[in-house]
């Protein structure tokens, strides 16, 4: 469906001579982008307004959309699994931190940023199937994710200090992304066994 | 007017499209196909 919209406002542009019919397929692509990621916001605000946390959503799509530009990681197949998994990852990420919340020590946090900066030295980036990347940005991008992993390191360490409840959804949304990384590495080794 | 609002939408989707030609992974978790132009987009970055 949101390929569909996506080709209708194209198929207008063109139609109204504003886009030519060679280039048709780069805003048919770029208006996916735009519907879907518009979509997944929606989705996780509606959960944070629903659930009362707000700035934890906000947290959470801002944390997790700039990781994963450059670290890559587990992708669906289909637009309407990539929704569904993105507001349960959400709903874990809240769930989890509630949970944690009393039990987390500095100590804890360091170990939780410990998995994600491991994931992101292993495999990061990992491309997708439909994304091939260059050898030259594999290279620019790990490096970008290393770089990215240490701002939200030293984010979370300043932020557990002053709002421990906003540290604690930063962290666990950076774990999210290591175990969504972790899981796209198993499924390949799986499919070449 | 409306010339106007079309290509300022015409603008928005190809600034989405040469954004993620630069990035390993865009916003969801979802990954469309990529097609060639935009990869010759990514290229020419």
């Amino acid at each position: 469906m949101i390929h569909k919209f996506a080709t209708i406002i194209a198929d207008s542009l063109f139609k109204n001579k504003i886009i030519p019919d060679e280039q048709k397929d780069i805003y048919i692509y770029g208006y996916e982008i735009l519907l879907s990621s518009m979509l997944n916001l929606s989705l996780v605000l509606i959960s944070g307004i629903l659930l009362h946390q707000i700035p934890s959503a906000v947290i959470f799509y801002i944390v997790f959309v700039i990781t994963r530009l450059y670290s890559g990681g587990y992708h669906a197949d289909s637009y309407l699994k990539c929704n569904v998994i993105f507001v349960i990852v959400f709903l874990l990420t809240i769930a989890v931190s509630k949970l944690l919340y009393h039990e987390m020590s500095f100590v804890y946090l360091i170990i939780f940023l410990s998995i994600y900066i491991g994931s992101v030295l292993e495999y990061a980036p990992i491309e997708n199937a439909n994304k091939k990347l260059t050898e030259e940005n594999k290279v620019k991008y790990r490096k970008i994710s290393i770089w990215i992993s240490v701002g939200w390191t030293v984010a979370a360490c300043i932020l557990y200090f002053l709002i421990k409840e906003y540290a604690l959804t930063l962290t666990i949304t950076l774990v999210m992304i290591a175990i969504l990384m972790i899981v796209e590495i198993n499924s390949r080794k799986e499919m070449t066994v | 007017m409306k010339k106007m609002i079309l290509k300022a939408v015409a603008k928005l989707g190809y600034k989405a499209a040469v954004d993620a030609a630069g990035a390993a992974s865009i916003y969801g978790i979802y990954q469309p196909v990529e097609p060639k132009s935009v990869q010759e987009l990514r290229n020419k970055k």
